[in-house]
């Protein structure tokens, strides 16, 4: 197992032989497994997409197959920048960290000043006929800073670098939560949670850690910090009926009426999918546009309603796969820099897939955040596949 | 990362740490999909759910065609140019109403008003204007980047192309109303399909009312997938209506259109001939109605009104003005269709009733002659003959021929004199009347029908006992049977009645159900009856009369061919001078009723003019037809309603030269 070989030896030089065969270049390594998986789940997310839009946008006039194609270029831009970004060793962007670090910050600071107000959020940047979220860029440039950092140290974190480490994160995690875009501010926490225990954080820091962001918790709760709708998303969730049936509408919140009619919407589609599914195309609250936000965040829904359990559970089981796979090359990685990049994407997609198809199910809050690979949208899918191809990177060059 | 401190886990067990967190937050979603999707797509509240998103629209049904007995159209259904205006379109296009009233030339107001009908359904096309020229449907159609929803559709119309001539007895459609629909909603016309929806044409009168459930048909049904912002995405399931089945009447409209030119000639006549004597005042003559009967069968061959209305005003709803003119007292309400639903006092036709009865129960014989003086005395109160002269002695046919009044009064207070002397005894009188149909429904297939009133102690006492205050005094006195017999005092009789009442002696004494239709028939081509019988009306016997013996009868047809024939004594015998009675005996009664009190006590305008009345059958030996006539406040039978009842003849056995006509 590579898990042993130390990484600060040279491959050459250490008693285990390097099996990588003479002149095989690294491309050979890649995983096309990994490859492959995150492809067919971009794939059935162009269905899904096509699914939950078409009837809306021909009643609307227009051409039913629009948002799919745009999920279709989306997936090919995100290809793309797969292929980039397996392109140079993962070292360089290492050391790029610093640079990438600062200009995504400068572009969520760009968002505050000029940024569009979107389903709650105000993360957007309109770049000609465009729109991007800089707080979905941030995701990787972060997670490259703190492998960056942290690897530097070679697993001895002290206090100090612990506490850079926080100011790191901590800046653009204010900077999104102040755009109100939760959901990936929570995306930042739980990444950086991740890395610094496989970065070798030691116990008592963390135990340390675990206690001030008890007590930030709690001040944040209780110091009204939250907005009354951001705590409606947040504990809905907990106040609705587990099972299907609509809760009394509570006239004084109607933003919280909202929610609880998404969730209801969102359960009940999903449960009409029963254990086969009512077949592509033939689910009657996905057709209907009975989800809202069908296409984006709850485009789970339309998976769970025309492909039933089964189906379903092979979704899950696909995205199992890939964060199996990423795991593998982080501990085969060749250094601890390249397995906390894989330790860092794998905490994202993670944390994105049981947030989101939770929240779908009525078990988690309704944070506002993608589904990867499968939510409509580019800059999601963009970063989700960037994230990908460091992850293949890593694996690729594990013998170099 | 080398081999681990004593402090941090090695790097392998962090690594197991990161796998079992993804594992158990993989292994809690997929236990949560199972319960929603393994145990909740059981629940009842999926179903509800699930079913919000289907709608049912109804697809109205093709009315069945209502034709004569001889094929002749009657109610059609007439495709017209109708302007829809698809739900939401004015939401999402406030435009459209002023575009839509400029190419239709309505006020604004009237065409919001008529999109936002709130007795359409949600998802269904909203009709603003019905049979617009082909220009309007060219407007719409060049213009339609201005009309964004809006179309024309062709749709059947009912229409009713002998309009006036056949409306109380073929009646009209009209929308549903509130207090109908809450009536007839939960009816079903198919396995799951309600009958009506709430903006459903449904028969408001005559036959359109009476055979609905077959004129109706099925509604089809559209199942629609209706998204979450009610658009109409896809049809899941299209059912087809069924059209309703035809209807083919007994009338002849040949035979109801000379009634009615009958009517309107003898109302004319009426009010242009000689003033009455009583009053000194011309005769109003404001209504009047004829009724033809097959007396074999009880089938109505006619059934006239006058005055009378256009079925085509209450087509997609009646105007206001029309309204107020149907119902104003100084038009004498067309509406009313007096063939069935008025009770007239039958003046001498009734005397039929007390000759019966008078040899049923073997009272008097046809030839024992009475002794007509011109008057008839019940104690202090004397009852007088139309001729005070008085007829001298006559028989039974001769008493009929010249209508002696006190003959048949003499019947009348014998008749009482036997129920009042043994109590509890049947009152003759009255049973032979109901046996004839008189008094109670006659149970046509129209609505509306008055059951009369055959006065008797039974109904006075009931009448007391309801309203006493209307009706203070209880004891039906001598006088009044007196007068009964003579079809005076409180007789009410309807045309139709006193048509079946002949129909029956003519026949033999068999009283039928008079009958309007003759066969429900599948739909046709839209223009004739397609002649597949789905249902036969055959003759339906209501009643028997016990016929007097041959000679006595004998005695009564001789009485009433008298009426006609007898150009000296008959009463009618001037009216029918000329008619070919050789060849088509005809066998009759007058009638001259008087309506409220006489003129003397009440002067004018308050007095009430007599009604003139003629009742026949004929030819006399083998009587085919039986026609009445009632005119109110004409004057005497033999001046107006003979004369009409004539003209009718003349109709029914085709007498009328060509160049005669019109």
């Amino acid at each position: 197992m590579l898990l042993t070989r130390p990484a600060a030896a040279p491959p050459a030089s250490g008693p285990a032989a390097p099996r990588r065969p003479v002149g095989s270049p690294a491309w050979r390594h890649i995983d096309f497994f990994l490859v492959a998986m995150t492809g067919a789940v971009s794939v059935l997310g162009v269905v899904m997409v096509y699914s939950t839009t078409r009837f809306a946008l021909a009643t609307a006039g227009g051409d039913p197959q629009a948002e799919m194609k745009k999920q279709l270029i989306f997936t090919v831009i995100g290809m793309a920048a797969f292929m980039g970004t397996v392109f140079f060793d993962y070292k360089r962007y290492l050391a790029w960290a610093p640079a990438l670090y600062a200009g995504s910050l400068l572009m969520l600071l760009a968002t505050l000043a000029i940024g569009r107000r979107t389903l709650g959020a105000t993360s957007w940047i309109q770049v000609g006929s465009f729109q991007f979220e800089p707080s979905e860029v941030v995701k990787v440039t972060l997670i490259l800073s703190l492998a960056a950092l942290l690897a530097s140290r070679k697993g001895n974190v002290s206090g100090r670098l612990l506490l850079v480490v926080l100011g790191l994160a901590m800046v653009p995690f204010l900077l999104i939560f102040k755009q109100d875009a939760l959901g990936s501010a929570l995306v930042l926490a739980v990444v950086l949670v991740g890395m610094l225990l496989m970065g070798g954080t030691k116990g008592r820091h963390m135990v340390v850690l675990a206690l001030v962001a008890a007590v930030g918790i709690g001040a944040v709760v209780q110091l009204g910090v939250l907005k009354q709708y951001q705590r409606d998303r947040l504990t809905t969730f907990l106040t609705a009926p587990s099972g299907l049936g609509r809760p009394a509408v509570n006239a004084n919140n109607p933003y919280a009426a909202t929610i609880q009619y998404n969730l209801d919407q969102s359960k009940t589609a999903i449960a009409d999918g029963g254990i086969y599914g009512k077949g592509l195309f033939n689910g009657l609250l996905t057709n209907l546009s009975y989800v809202p936000n069908q296409s984006t965040d709850f485009i789970f829904t339309s998976v769970a309603e025309q492909f039933g359990f089964v189906g379903s559970v092979l979704l899950l089981a696909l995205f199992v796969l890939m964060v199996w796979r990423t795991w593998r090359a982080a501990v085969r990685s060749r250094d601890l820099a390249g397995t906390l990049i894989c330790i860092g994407v794998l905490a994202m997609l993670t944390f994105q897939v049981f947030e989101n198809v939770g929240m779908t199910m009525g078990i988690m809050p309704v944070a506002g955040i993608t589904l990867p690979f499968m939510s409509y949208g580019g800059s999601s899918m963009v970063v989700d596949w960037v994230a990908i191809g460091l992850v293949v990177n890593v694996g690729m060059r594990r013998f170099s | 990362m080398n081999a681990p401190s004593g402090e941090t886990p090695s790097v392998k067990v962090r690594a197991m740490a990161v796998l079992v967190v993804v594992v158990c937050l993989f292994g809690t979603l997929m236990g949560r999909l199972w319960y929603l999707q393994g145990v909740e797509s059981q629940a009842p509240q999926l179903k509800t759910a699930v079913g919000e998103g289907l709608q049912t629209i109804y697809i109205p049904a093709p009315r069945g065609e209502i034709f004569d007995r001889n094929g002749v159209l009657l109610a059609g259904d007439r495709i017209e140019e109708v302007v829809t205006v698809n739900p939401g379109a004015l939401a999402a296009h406030p435009t459209i109403a002023n575009e839509l009233s400029a190419v239709l030339g309505v006020p604004v107001a009237q065409v919001k008003a008529a999109i936002q009908n709130p007795q359409y359904s949600p998802y269904q096309p909203v009709p603003v204007a019905t049979g617009v020229p082909q220009s309007v449907v060219l407007a719409i159609d060049e213009n339609q980047s201005l009309l964004p929803g809006v179309q024309v559709q062709a749709e059947p119309v009912r229409y009713y192309p002998h309009a006036k001539t056949m409306a109380n007895i073929v009646g009209y459609v009209s929308q549903i109303t509130g207090s109908e629909y809450a009536a007839d909603k939960s009816a079903t016309c198919g396995p799951g399909v309600p009958c009506y929806q709430t903006n459903s044409q449904i028969g408001q009168a005559g036959v359109e009312a009476t055979f609905e459930k077959y004129l109706r048909g099925t509604p089809g049904k559209e199942i629609v997938q209706v998204d979450s912002q009610g658009h109409v995405l896809a049809t899941v399931k299209v059912v087809p209506p069924v059209p309703g089945d035809d209807l083919v009447l007994s009338v002849s409209l040949k035979d109801q259109r000379a009634a009615v030119q009958a009517l309107r000639q003898g109302v004319l006549s009426a009010r242009n001939g000689p003033a009455d004597i009583a009053s000194g005042y011309h005769y109003r003559a404001p209504a009047a109605s004829m009724v033809v009967e097959d007396p074999r069968n009880g089938q109505i061959l006619a059934l006239a009104t006058y005055p009378d209305y256009n079925p085509n005003d209450f087509l997609g709803g009646i105007s206001v003005a029309k309204w107020k003119y149907y119902n104003d007292p100084a038009n004498h309400f067309p509406l009313l269709d007096r063939a069935i639903s008025e009770g007239y006092a039958p003046g001498s036709t009734w005397k039929l009733i007390t000759a019966t009865a008078q040899l049923d129960y073997g009272l008097r014989g046809a030839y024992q002659v009475y002794n007509d003086t011109g008057s008839f005395t019940v104690g202090t109160q004397v009852f007088h003959d139309n001729a005070d002269s008085g007829f001298g002695p006559v028989d039974l046919s001769e008493a009929i021929t010249v209508s002696s009044d006190a003959y048949f009064y003499s019947l009348g207070y014998q008749f009482w004199q036997m129920w009042a002397g043994q109590k509890g005894h049947p009152e003759y009188l009255q049973k032979i009347a109901s046996e004839y149909g008189l008094g109670r429904y006659s149970g046509i297939q129209l609505p509306g029908e008055a059951p009369g009133l055959v006065p008797s102690q039974q109904v006075f006492t009931k009448e007391h006992d309801q309203y006493p205050k209307a009706y203070p005094d209880p004891y039906f006195y001598p006088g009044q049977e007196v007068l009964e017999a003579i079809g005076q005092g409180a007789d009410l009789v309807t045309p139709l009645q006193l048509a079946d009442a002949y129909s029956t002696f003519a026949n033999g004494g068999t009283l039928y159900v008079p009958q309007v239709a003759l066969a429900v028939e599948k739909p046709g081509n839209g223009t004739r009856p397609s002649n597949k019988i789905v249902k036969l009306f055959t003759p339906e016997v209501k009643d028997r009369v016990q016929m007097p013996d041959a000679a006595n009868r004998a005695a009564m047809l001789t009485g009433f061919e008298g009426v006609a024939s007898n150009v000296a004594l008959g009463t009618a015998g001037t009216a029918f001078q000329g008619f070919p009675l050789s060849q088509y005996p005809v066998a009759g009664k007058t009638g001259t009723a008087q309506v409220g009190p006489d003129f003397g006590a009440v002067g004018w305008p308050k007095y009430i003019q007599d009604t003139s009345v003629f009742t026949s059958f004929a030819p006399a030996p083998a009587p085919r037809y039986v026609v009445d006539a009632f005119f109110e406040q004409a004057g005497y039978g033999a001046s107006i309603a003979a004369p009409a009842v004539r003209q009718e003849y003349q109709t029914l056995f085709g007498l009328n030269k060509p160049a005669k006509k019109g």
